[in-house]
């Protein structure tokens, strides 16, 4: 697609990455985009990005949604960027307002996944090193777990609980110990 | 399918939930299986949390609680105090000297302390009696003897508050009183279940209520009363859905002392189990036993294990009320012992602690130990009316579920 032209046209070109699932799907992206990841963004400083990077670990249904949050967050940091360099009078902070709110619309209609995506996200996140995401993921699953008993984690996904009674005193005294 | 996949993260994103969890209920999910227990102890920040000595002090108007430092010093420093005003507080209620009741003001009481959090009563003198709790009225127009528990049940994180209502008694000297009625608020969470709820209690000759302390003793989420005759240990489990008091032995003394003429027995906590504070009276002086739970008892079916760890003798200090006593509720803090001493003619109490080891490990077990002697003055005020009690305390910011 990038054609030889205007030195414009090769710097686009260049700042394109190509990301390969584990189930071979590419997938290109800016490098804006793709930088969000501290794992990518350390390949490319380090040039091995060339004929693409693969992510062995990330299924393409995965990489599609992990590359939907990056663009709107690369967006959204282009956008600080931009108007920090700017005159911060009203109509700017009312965009930034704007903008930061349908972020966090965004954000909240992304969580809304079924638990085995939500876990392969964080996954994702994890192995990309993508701090927002991994922070976005995470505070979802402690706070769908943080009000439960041990009994209902367990039942939850399907835990077993391999303490014996001797430990489970034990645990039971240490917790009575801190607060007697 | 995919939802039954189980709670599969590796180690590292698994840690980032945990450190996402308030540490509550990092605290509680150490139950869930070897797995969990392994990394929030190992990988998330366990806030080594000490807890202190608040001594609480009950008085007509506005009543007093004080945090004690871990380390007292001389000039009173890093010291917390609260004050805590009936809603029927009244400026005038204030006399100086020896006062042992003032009829026309509120007594506010601290019930219990869990995490942080303190439960406290104030009892209202209006025509009628009664007292709030929680925002909840605990109307008692028969001057029943009603006595409250407050305890947290460490897996299914909820906070209750335990009532145990019992018939006036025929003397004011009577200890073996017969209970009326045992009712359980959950605070916070309003669900179903909100509001008091009744709970089968014992009965038979070997029910009833031994009244020897001001609160009803929680400890791991259950709480415990001595029952009238004082030779079975009434339990409550704060845990379990199916609410009901069950009964086990006492410690096997107290079958064949006779209390309450021959001696007196005590409730307490001994560094996270149930322990009995036995005090025989003996001439000169009083000899006390400490009694720790081991194991069994509880609601199931097990024989309680009791032992004695501990034994040691007070002196009561004759009729001037100098004597020394140990301190209720909270007994133990750390590796002391804690006593009090009040003196009724000048009005002012002295508190004590006196190191002694973890009295629930073996290593003081059958100890003879006098615990005032050398013990270390931690606190010294005036006090005008009901004395003190000691209760734990911990600070936290956690949010608390209420």
């Amino acid at each position: 697609m990038a054609s030889a032209g205007s030195g414009d046209e090769k710097a686009a070109a260049a700042a394109m990455i190509t990301l390969i699932s584990s189930d071979n799907e590419k997938f290109e992206v800016t490098e804006a985009t793709a930088t969000l990841s501290q794992t990518i963004r350390h390949m490319i400083e380090d040039g091995c990005t060339d004929g693409g990077v693969p992510l062995p670990n990330v299924t393409s249904k995965i990489l599609a949604r992990v590359i939907e949050y990056c663009k709107k967050h690369a967006t959204a940091a282009a956008g600080e960027e931009g108007s920090s360099s700017s005159f911060s009078d009203a109509a700017f902070l009312e965009v930034d307002r704007a903008f930061l709110e349908e972020l966090e619309e965004f954000d909240d209609a992304f969580l809304e996944v079924d638990r085995a995506t939500l876990f392969d996200l964080i996954l994702a996140a994890n192995y990309l090193d993508i701090k927002g995401l991994l922070n976005l993921t995470c505070q979802k699953v402690a706070d769908s777990v943080k009000g439960k008993t041990p009994e209902q984690i367990r039942e939850m996904y399907n835990i077993v609980n391999d303490l014996t009674p001797e430990e489970e005193a034990e645990i039971r005294r240490e917790t009575q110990w801190a607060f007697e | 399918m995919a939802d039954d996949d189980g709670f599969f993260l590796p180690t590292d994103a698994f840690v980032e939930v945990l450190l996402r969890l308030p540490t509550s209920s990092r605290r509680r999910f150490r139950f869930v299986c070897k797995h969990w227990r392994d990394l929030i102890d190992e990988r998330t920040p366990e806030r080594q949390v000490r807890t202190k000595i608040l001594a609480f002090f009950s008085e007509a108007g506005a009543s007093h609680a004080v945090v004690l430092p871990d380390h007292p010093l001389p000039d009173d420093g890093g010291r917390q105090e609260w004050t805590f005003p009936s809603s029927t507080s009244n400026s005038n209620t204030y006399t100086f000297g020896y006062i042992r009741r003032i009829r026309d003001a509120g007594v506010v009481h601290l019930v219990g302390t869990c995490n942080g959090l303190l439960c406290l009563r104030d009892d209202v003198p209006n025509p009628g009696g009664g007292g709030t709790l929680s925002t909840i009225s605990v109307v008692n127009p028969s001057r029943k003897v009603v006595k409250y528990g407050f305890g947290y049940h460490p897996t299914t994180g909820k906070y209750k508050v335990v009532v145990v209502s019992c018939l006036p008694a025929s003397t004011c000297f009577t200890k073996r009183l017969e209970i009326d009625m045992v009712m359980v608020l959950t605070l916070g969470r309003p669900e179903p279940d909100s509001g008091w709820r009744e709970v089968p209690g014992l009965a038979g000759p070997d029910s009833g209520y031994h009244d020897s302390g001001d609160v009803i003793v929680t400890v791991d989420g259950t709480a415990y009363w001595l029952t009238g005759r004082a030779n079975r240990v009434a339990v409550l489990d704060l845990g379990s859905d199916d609410e009901r008091v069950a009964s086990f032995e006492a410690p096997p003394c107290l079958q064949v002392l006779q209390v309450p003429e021959k001696a007196t027995c005590q409730l307490t906590s001994v560094h996270g189990r149930l322990g009995v504070l036995v005090t025989r009276q003996q001439p000169a002086a009083a000899r006390t036993d400490v009694w720790v739970l081991e194991g069994g008892g509880g609601g199931g079916r097990r024989q309680p294990r009791w032992s004695r760890r501990w034994s040691g003798l007070l002196d009561p200090g004759g009729d001037d009320g100098l004597g020394r006593w140990i301190t209720a509720p909270h007994f133990t803090n750390g590796e002391y012992v804690l006593s009090k001493r009040e003196d009724t003619r000048i009005c002012e109490t002295w508190l004590y602690r006196r190191k002694v080891g973890d009295l629930a490990n073996g290593s003081g077990k059958n100890a003879e130990l006098w615990p005032l002697e050398g013990a270390e003055e931690i606190f010294h005020r005036e006090f005008f009316y009901g004395g003190v009690a000691t209760f734990p305390y911990v600070e936290t910011l956690e949010p608390l579920p209420i």
